[in-house]
């Protein structure tokens, strides 16, 4: 018996969990450096003779097809080389999941999932959350209750930036953490995490939230309220009640069959997954308007103020003016009102290696003070150092690629894209832009400038939508 | 519109080697100059002139570096490496070697072959050996990396690759995570010569690593082949290029 109830005791820490051969050990010399094997070897034995543990090879072919059940990759991702392991001309390996450890076709896979069993729910109790949210904000939060009462699989979550979504969510996930399940908040990129973890730790205690990302800390913890990278996922099945995409349409999520699968997988049956976007896909838009996929609108910003509508010039030849050296009237009447107004400028360019161009003919085309004007882009090493002097008004003007286009909030800023009809501006990233201005109350003088050749289809969709969104927010508070 | 073109002269981009990124393509260019913007902005070559002994970068001439002062002569290995061991060589090897990416071995062995065919082909019988793993490492990962390097490069230059060395012990402690003391001393014993007692009297053999940082692994493998009369030199991916390791 009392074997019984120690087997138990320390599934719980498995629970949930999809390793790898090697994960499996190295976690188990973590947390039970101990455990003799051949204890571990009778567990074994009798999880699987319960159906709690499924051990099966990483990467199997179905009639004839590939697949790699670790991150649910197919057929193109898998390539073969001769393994060391098994000794085999060809082992199957697989491309997708390599950054979280190779899965071969001769390694196994554990999966700790009990199908149809109730975990034990210990109600926790939360700090009373603080959170001051507007009227409209709360309403938001409760018609997602309701959706994730009903058990609904999936609901849209379309907020504009700088709707404050993080803390619309915050009374949806609270009630779920008090009740014992477990909510996991997942992200397209490392540095979301980072930021965000602070943000929800003021609401709940710490021990309840963890981070997982390549190299945290806490990566081999699980918790109530697990923040994580969407990769980490792959690591995770049938754990979640509630699964919050957050910036659901951003690289690497959107097109990506084998994380939508890994997302899908990490959830509970009978659980939901809310997608927090400010730019639906147009896949979103239709399954919306033909009522398949539940949404919530947010159209307004926490302050209730309209986003900045776009503002869009013909300049067919800035560019050939910026490489023959000379100034543009209209960035200088853009440059003469954003000084004006007290306010910083966001340039954006389309390349990586046009950033510094712009930047130098900025510098020496207008009268800025050495360091008003700076660039960085995904490759420069002092990014974040530059980022902070930008928060600080150090720098003034910085010029940069898309890789700004989420994610940051300066209170007293601009936006001017340059060359706007380049193809690396879709709809979702000129909204994206958009929304970087405008976002504090107290300076509203921010605008947005769109200078290109032609006014191409992304443009207009932007503006249309911007629009669209102002008008709803208006419908809301009645005119 | 124009897909006549690319089926007649193929395709106009391709991926870079190591960050799988497009990259414009020229046929005919080195395989140093096949990386996308951004590797070739990180990735470094060694300067010349270098010691003619390691091949670190001196700054007057080809004369001995200090390390190389610093062994007695009879240690000297003539040692050729493709790039600087900076941040982003470590990034590729810790991808390659550490998560098992072995698609990259295919792009440091034709660089690794197109160097070697520079400084070393004009050596008559002349044969590729590689540092090898401990046996229990290659289960572990899954591969013999110098050995796969040394097969590529064995295939581009008609050479044959011989196994000449074996690791007799497992360290628990890979190599790269040690001080230069520390390695000195750790390698005592660690490889054996187990090739056949063939006739190799002055037969130049060339030895495959994927990182040279004290050069002291590569000094202890030209030890046995020396024993066994062979002419050892050596040819590594990675070097360090620090005044003191």
């Amino acid at each position: 018996m009392e074997i019984k109830q120690e087997s138990e005791c320390t599934y719980s820490f498995w629970e949930g969990r999809l390793l790898l051969d090697q994960e499996v050990q190295r976690f188990r010399a973590l947390h039970f450096p101990r455990q003799s094997e051949d204890e571990w070897i009778e567990m074994i034995r009798q999880w699987r003779g319960k159906n709690w543990l499924a051990v099966f090879p990483a990467i199997v072919s179905r009639d004839g097809r590939w697949k790699c059940l670790r991150c649910g990759a197919d057929q193109e991702f898998i390539f073969f080389t001769p393994c060391g392991r098994c000794e085999r001309d060809r082992c199957a390996s697989c491309k997708h999941c390599l950054l979280l450890g190779r899965a071969r076709s001769c390694q196994y896979l554990y999966r700790f999932v009990r199908e149809g069993h109730d975990r034990v729910q210990i109600a926790r109790t939360v700090k009373p959350s603080s959170i001051q949210l507007t009227a409209r904000q709360s309403v938001t939060a409760q018609k997602l209750s309701t959706y994730v009462k009903q058990k609904m699989p999936t609901v849209l979550f379309w907020a504009v930036t700088g709707a404050g979504k993080t803390e619309t969510m915050i009374p949806v996930i609270e009630p779920l953490i008090r009740q014992g399940m477990s909510v996991l908040w997942c992200t397209p990129r490392q540095d979301v995490v980072k930021e965000l973890a602070p943000r929800l730790k003021r609401f709940f205690p710490d021990e309840i939230v963890t981070e997982h990302y390549a190299g945290s800390p806490d990566k081999w913890m699980l918790s109530p309220l697990v923040i994580a990278t969407a990769h980490q996922t792959i690591r995770m099945a049938h754990l979640f009640d509630l699964v919050i995409v957050d910036e659901a349409d951003a690289f690497p999520l959107e097109g990506n069959p084998a994380l939508e699968y890994s997302i899908q997988r990490s959830k509970r049956t009978g659980g939901t997954i809310i997608l927090l976007t400010a730019t639906p896909t147009d896949l979103w838009i239709h399954r919306m308007r033909k009522g398949i996929l539940p949404t919530v609108l947010l159209p307004c910003r926490f302050h209730g103020k309209p986003m900045p509508c776009p503002i869009w010039k013909r300049e067919p030849v800035l560019w050939d003016q910026i490489k023959s050296h000379k100034m543009n009237r209209t960035v200088q009447r853009i440059i003469n009102e954003i000084t004006s107004t007290d306010g910083q400028a966001l340039w954006f360019v389309p390349r990586i290696e046009d950033a510094r161009i712009v930047a130098e003919w900025l510098k020496r085309e207008s009268s800025f003070d050495e360091g008003q004007v700076d660039f960085v882009s995904s490759t420069d090493e002092n990014r974040t150092e530059k980022m902070l002097r930008f928060r600080d008004r150090n720098i003034l003007h910085l010029v940069t690629t898309t890789i700004l286009e989420r994610g940051i909030t300066i209170p007293q800023c601009h936006a001017v894209v340059l060359r706007a009809d380049h193809p690396v501006y879709d709809r979702a990233s000129l909204v994206q832009i958009a929304g970087r201005v405008g976002r504090s109350l107290q300076y509203q003088a921010g605008k947005v400038w769109f200078l290109s050749n032609h006014k191409t289809e992304p443009i207009c969709q932007a503006i249309r939508e911007i629009q669209l969104l102002n008008r709803e927010a208006c419908k809301e508070f009645g005119g | 519109m124009r897909s006549w073109w690319s089926k007649i002269f193929g395709d106009s981009s391709a991926l870079c080697w190591f960050c799988q990124s497009p990259r414009p393509k020229v046929i005919g260019n080195p395989i140093w100059e096949q990386l996308c913007a951004g590797c070739t902005e990180k990735r470094k070559m060694l300067a010349y002139p270098q010691c003619r002994v390691c091949g670190k970068p001196n700054s007057i001439d080809d004369s001995f570096c200090y390390d190389c002062q610093r062994t007695p002569e009879s240690d000297r290995v003539v040692n050729i490496s493709c790039v600087e061991y900076n941040h982003w060589a470590r990034l590729v090897v810790q991808q390659w070697k550490y998560r098992g990416d072995e698609r990259l071995s295919r792009p440091m062995g034709l660089w690794m072959a197109s160097l070697i065919k520079q400084r070393f082909l004009h050596m008559d019988r002349f044969m590729i050996t590689y540092v090898p793993c401990h046996r229990k490492r290659v289960y572990e990962r899954g591969f013999d990396q110098a050995k796969q390097l040394a097969h590529i490069i064995g295939a581009q230059l008609h050479v044959p690759v011989v196994d000449l060395l074996v690791r007799q012990s497992y360290q628990d402690q890979p190599q790269s995570k040690r001080s230069r003391d520390q390695r000195l001393q750790a390698l005592v014993g660690t490889f054996s010569y187990q090739g056949k007692q063939m006739d190799s009297s002055g037969q130049s053999v060339l030895l495959v690593d994927d990182v040279y940082t004290t050069g002291s692994t590569v000094r202890e493998c030209a030890k046995l082949l020396r024993k066994a009369n062979f002419q050892p030199v050596a040819c590594t991916f990675a070097r360090t290029n620090s005044e003191y390791v």
